[in-house]
């Protein structure tokens, strides 16, 4: 049905005219559009955080038209953020990259010259020339090093927002095609400390819950996570059980008073660092009062000590690093329970009162319960326990306080740590896109892992180091220091993203000795001090996947072409490896145990290897409603691509606790949570009923009883109990500098603002970044709302307004500026200071001061 | 036989497509009533507010000097002087919300400079300033009605928690997600704009009109109870005294609070199913009425 | 271009007659509020008439007891297709 100007205006006066006079009419006369507008509806998850809501895409004319939020989606019910709202606007910013972008001076590439559009083949020409060069190098140091040792000059930067199959993809070129361990998604910055957790407690990575806690739980206590505005959609059900459910109670930590503060019954306002000893009381008062659950500890808890003195991940030449006895240490020793109530014990109400300044009341409210069998808690925490330098510690306190009640894999009873991204948990983590790992849990610097990642990508022996690469923060000091030669970003921006920016991660973008490519749609602030641009296609201008932070799975189809000549990520990867042959990638002796690939390109090895080819495309994706789409990858490539490596990359878990379902099936459904097991999803892992994982490793065990089959082999299925200490911070406000500086997010941006800031509606809702601040301290510091000020650490200053009546109200003596803004890089002050575990960075404790501007 | 009305007869065509565009420009499905209203209001159009300290509409003209020194001394450059042609009289000085709202400085510098106190000078205190009020106008587009996360004018408001507030309530629609919906409160609101301008719709749900244009009016004989009582600290007339029930065991009443409270379960089962929790009384009732 | 939307008060009872007079007029469309008295009417410029002379003869119709003026639109853009689209 075609609209002109007419009948809108009509229908518009009609319905003025019967509202004035108060008559109605029948339906139809002021309906401004029929059923048939012939705009194609299809869904796709969220492109934002990790909460995973679902979009209903409209499409007319080869562009997106509508959206709506997804009314039948069971995470979100048609809802969406304000960021969702706005979702298809990220598609269309002014200045959206079409061409590859070259630094040339006199017709040549020059580090220091302007950016000029090139072709895509002189963008990989020179790309493969730079990364060629860098492989011959790294060859040379590698000369009689056995597999374990090996290093490379070569190293990606990833992300948590890659689809599954170009995360899968780039690690399967970096780990087995260009023999690199360096590769790290953003997701080292959001959820490694997780990770550890996880690991160390549960020897398998990721939440035992799901969002079906937001209902069940009786009581909600979140742990420096700001889910009022980080997740809009989950916070809104949470809010909900607070008003429907009787009894039921929300408790909020934080630093400083954000919104959930808002709704909360118990709200607390600690001094940074000092939750490691509010977990400890805790689990003091638990123990001191016997209301541990005896039987639940004797058959499905282990009890361990952390090497204490770990240092703070700097650079090895620190003095911090230098007086660390335990440097970077993290092996487990087993103790006794009573050895574990002993090392808790000095933990009491006062002790964690006076450090954390939480008055003891509200200690107690909490502790009660937590200790109170009757109440179903479920913890949620995302970056204040994450962006920690004692992360991984405080992620297992947590898990300590939920083993000892036994309150875990169980509607409402659950530790539940959120991600950032939507696709933490689907790509960087389940695919393993980290430094150190392999798909499904596997790690590089196992054998029997890498023999099973060798045997599925059909290659020989000794093809993947087992040597660790450079994570995110070690690659910035890398690229800083020369150590490597060719690096390449995508779909992340982590220039701006990463920590102590003037003195790590500049001058490394700027090495004259490093190659820096990177991959995005808009001119963010990496790809300015890139050497070479390439244009990505975005979201729904290709076939794509996400796994969200409740292990859910979600797909979606490309819904229109990305603009003028730019390609997703997939596209880049799988393309940019056909400008290598293996002879050139591989040592001799290496392409000597296959000569099979003799004088093949890399392109040809990793993905025409009768996985990734095996199914045919025919031209158009169709979905059971008839409708056609585009897929920009499979109609170049020939084949399926992005279900070929789906399958081939589902093949490492399927069996083993991370099984995924068919292809065709995501297509289908609002997304499953996995394991899916015979089509079956599941909601709660390790509990017999639940999980038919239980049942496999411990058939004798109890109905609806527990197993943590992640430690199966370990330690007979139990969870570890793991005691840490609390330990201060590697920075502390002194006299010079008197301000703790905590950075974080707000509702209308995502992360470094690169699409949100692109959206008119959202910028002008909250244009620049401000510093939120105590009144007192603005009086203090002779600074004024709304005026400019100078904020400076040890390590860089910006100048931004300052905010005494917003949003977050920091308590005296604290500062917090959100990181979504370009023109105010607040990494420039932070500090690279890291967990010695999880290597991921603490972005909420720096010292700082303010002046006025 | 036609009872005509007779303006539109002795209108000039051209008279009557004037009117009507003014008519027209102020019509929308929500804004009908207000509309009409603005009409009769016709000294200040609806979207041109007054600075702060600004006296009521007539004082207020009646001292305006028309100097423009308030727009001159304004930091942000948000007022303007009407303009021959306006529909405000020519020289006096105003701003829209929507593109450029006053931003509350804490000196108040467009009063200070005001020669004629046209702009009150004994209004000191910026969070005093009454230039307008913010509505919410719009409950259908407004996506935060709908249950959608949008919050930003409550996140904008300088009266940060006063001036607007969020109201939870379910979500019928969902089942499970709340419905945090923006409430304006004329005690604290001081309509400079700031929600109007971020308000991220295509046109704004939250508007900020003259107060006499927004604001309802409660009948003069009647009190809102609980509201009284607060401002008083205590009960009007004598509190009541203890109240003492017949009740069976196990069953309390609270007088100001839940009611019938049931202790245990035998008391509780009734609220949750016709049946008592022991079969036997359901089996024997229905035996025993059969009798 | 013009096009307008008023309310049509009629006489009790003579809602269906109005009704039937206004749809003969050119230009004229009747969108409801018959029974109610209170007649929905869409009036647009034709080639004999402007919207405005059209209105001004609803008061010689039989039945009619006023007419009121609620919407107007004037441009010349009517028949272009609307394309409402997110950029």
């Amino acid at each position: 049905m075609s609209l002109t100007r007419r009948d809108f205006i009509k229908s518009n006066a009609i319905a003025v005219a019967a509202a004035t006079a108060g008559v109605t009419l029948p339906a139809g006369k002021t309906a401004l559009a029929g059923e048939d507008d012939g705009i194609r509806w299809d869904k796709a998850p969220c492109r934002f955080c990790g909460t995973g809501c679902s979009v209903l895409v409209g499409v007319k004319d080869g562009r997106i038209v509508a959206s709506q939020g997804d009314p039948d989606a069971p995470v979100n019910k048609g809802l969406n953020c304000i960021k969702g709202y706005f979702l298809p606007k990220i598609m269309y910013g002014r200045d959206r990259l079409t061409k590859p972008l070259l630094r040339k001076k006199n017709g040549k590439f020059d580090k220091n010259g302007d950016f000029e559009e090139v072709s895509w083949d002189e963008a990989f020409d020179i790309m493969a020339e730079k990364c060629k060069a860098a492989l011959k190098k790294s060859w040379e140091e590698n000369k009689g090093k056995p597999v374990t040792k090996i290093t490379s000059r070569v190293a990606m930067f990833g992300s948590g927002q890659w689809t599954v199959w170009e995360g899968y993809a780039a690690a399967k070129l970096m780990k087995a095609g260009f023999r690199s361990n360096n590769i790290d998604p953003n997701a080292r910055h959001c959820m490694a400390s997780a990770v550890g957790g996880f690991i160390r407690g549960f020897g398998i990575d990721e939440p035992m819950g799901c969002y079906d806690d937001l209902e069940h739980a009786d009581v909600f206590v979140l742990w420096g996570s700001n889910m009022a505005e980080m997740h809009p959609i989950l916070w809104s059900r949470l809010t909900d059980t607070r008003l429907t459910k009787p009894g039921c109670e929300v408790h909020v930590l934080s630093t400083y008073r954000n919104r959930c503060f808002e709704l909360a019954d118990n709200g607390m306002v600690f001094t940074p660092q000092t939750d490691l000893a509010i977990l400890n009381f805790i689990a003091n008062y638990i123990i001191q009062n016997k209301a541990y659950n005896k039987e639940f500890i004797e058959k499905h808890v282990q009890f361990n000590k952390t090497p204490t003195d770990i240092g703070y991940g700097l650079r090895a030449s620190d003095p911090r690093e230098k007086k660390a006895k335990n440097r970077m240490k993290g092996k487990l020793t087993k103790i006794t329970f009573e050895e574990y109530a002993k090392s808790v014990e000095p933990y009491t109400l006062e002790y964690a009162s006076k450090l954390s300044g939480v008055p003891k009341e509200k200690l107690l409210r909490l502790a009660k319960v937590y200790a109170d069998p009757n109440k179903k808690v479920t913890s949620f925490w995302t970056m204040g326990f994450n962006q920690h330098t004692r992360g991984v510690w405080v992620n297992g306190l947590m898990y300590n306080v939920h083993l000892l009640m036994g309150k875990i894999s169980a509607p409402g009873n659950g530790p539940f740590s959120l991600t950032g991204q939507p696709s933490a948990c689907g790509t960087a983590r389940e695919v393993g896109t980290f430094s150190h790992r392999l798909p499904a849990d596997l790690v590089v610097k196992k054998k029997a892992h890498r023999d099973i990642a060798e045997k599925i990508w059909k290659l020989p022996e000794g093809t993947v180091p087992g040597k660790p690469g450079y994570h995110a923060v070690l690659m910035m000091r890398k690229l800083h220091d020369g150590a490597i030669d060719f690096y390449w970003q995508m779909c992340n921006n982590q220039l701006q993203a990463g920590a102590n920016m003037n003195n790590e991660s500049y001058p490394g973008y700027r090495n004259p000795k490093a190659f820096v490519v990177v991959s995005d749609p808009y001119p963010t602030v990496s790809a300015q001090a890139a050497d070479l641009i390439l244009p990505t296609a975005m979201w729904t201008e290709k076939e794509g996947a996400y796994g969200n932070a409740e292990r859910r799975t979600q797909f979606w189809r490309q819904q229109v072409k990305a603009p003028g000549e730019a390609r997703s990520d997939l596209w880049q990867i799988m393309e940019f490896a056909k400008r290598f042959k293996v002879e050139e990638a591989w040592p001799p002796e290496l392409v000597a145990k296959a000569p099979e690939y003799k004088g093949k390109t890399l392109y040809e090895v990793l993905f025409e290897n009768g996985n990734v080819n095996k199914f045919p495309f025919e031209g158009k994706i169709r979905d059971d409603r008839g409708n056609e789409y585009d897929n920009d990858e499979s109609a170049h490539f020939g084949f399926y691509v992005q279900k070929g490596l789906f399958e081939e990359y589902a093949s490492f878990g399927r069996g083993h606790g991370h099984d995924l379902a068919p292809f065709e099936m995501y297509h289908k459904a609002r997304g499953l949570r996995w394991p899916v097991v015979n089509g079956k999803e599941t909601l709660y892992r390790f509990r017999e009923g639940y999980d038919p994982y239980v049942a496999k490793f411990n058939p004798n065990g109890d109905k609806g009883d527990v197993y943590f089959y992640g430690n199966h082999k370990k330690n007979g299925g139990k969870a570890n109990i793991i005691f840490a200490p609390y330990e201060p911070p590697a920075e502390s406000p002194d006299e010079e500098y008197p301000l703790w500086l905590c950075t974080g997010r707000i509702l209308e941006h995502w992360h470094s603002g690169s699409m949100t800031r692109r959206v008119p509606e959202l910028y002008r809702a909250f244009p620049d970044a401000v510093v939120f601040m105590n009144k007192k301290d603005a009086r203090k510091y002779r600074v004024r709302n709304g005026r400019y000020a100078k904020i400076q650490s040890r390590r860089g200053e910006i100048i931004c307004k300052v905010e005494t009546r917003g949003r977050n109200q920091p308590p005296e003596g604290l500062v917090f500026i959100p990181w979504f803004d370009a023109g105010r890089l607040v990494n420039k002050l932070t500090l690279d200071a890291t967990d010695p575990l999880s290597k991921e960075t603490d972005y909420k404790k720096c010292a700082v001061k303010i002046t006025r501007a | 036989m036609a009872e005509s009305n007779d303006k539109p007869k002795s209108a000039s065509r051209r008279q009557f497509l004037s009117t009507t565009l003014k008519t027209a420009a102020s019509v929308s499905l929500m804004g009908v009533g207000l509309g009409f209203y603005a009409q009769r209001a016709n000294a200040l159009p609806p979207m041109a507010i007054r600075p702060p300290g600004a006296l009521p509409e007539k004082d207020f003209l009646g001292a305006c000097i028309r100097c423009g020194l308030c727009v001159r001394d304004c930091p942000p450059k948000i007022l303007s002087l009407a303009q021959l042609g306006d529909d405000l009289p020519t020289g006096s000085p105003y701003f829209i919300a929507r593109t450029s709202p006053c931003i509350m400085c804490e000196d108040i510098p467009c009063v200070k400079a005001c020669p004629t106190n046209a702009l009150d000078h004994s209004l000191t205190d910026i969070t005093q300033a009454r230039m307008g009020l913010a509505v919410v106008v719009d409950h259908e587009n407004c996506i935060a009605f709908q249950g959608l996360r949008c919050e930003v004018c409550f996140n904008i408001c300088p009266i940060r928690g006063d001036a607007i507030t969020l109201e939870y309530r379910h979500n019928p629609r969902s089942g499970k997600h709340a419905l945090f919906i923006p409430v304006v409160h004329s005690d604290a609101c001081t309509g400079c704009g700031m929600c109007e301008k971020a308000c991220i719709l295509d046109k704004a749900a939250i508007k900020v009109f003259p107060i006499q244009m927004a604001k309802g009016e409660l009948g003069h004989h009647y009190r809102f109870g609980w509201k009284e009582k607060a401002r008083a600290k205590h009960a009007l007339v004598t509190p009541d005294p203890k109240h003492r029930y017949n009740l069976p065991e196990g069953v309390k009443y609270d007088l100001q609070g839940k009611g019938l409270i049931f202790e245990g379960k035998q008391g509780a089962a009734p609220n949750d199913t016709p049946f008592s929790s022991n079969p036997l009384d359901t089996l024997n009732h229905n035996r025993r009425s059969g009798d | 271009m013009n096009l307008c939307s008023l309310i049509v008060h009629t006489r009790p009872n003579r809602g269906p007659e109005v009704e039937r007079a206004l749809n003969a007029i050119p230009g004229v469309e009747v969108h409801g509020g018959v029974e109610e008295g209170k007649l929905i009417v869409t009036v647009e410029d034709t080639e004999q008439a402007f919207a405005s002379d059209t209105m001004m003869s609803f008061n010689d119709i039989e039945g009619v007891v006023s007419t009121t003026l609620i919407y107007h639109y004037g441009g010349d853009d009517l028949n272009e297709e609307v394309t409402r689209e997110l950029n």
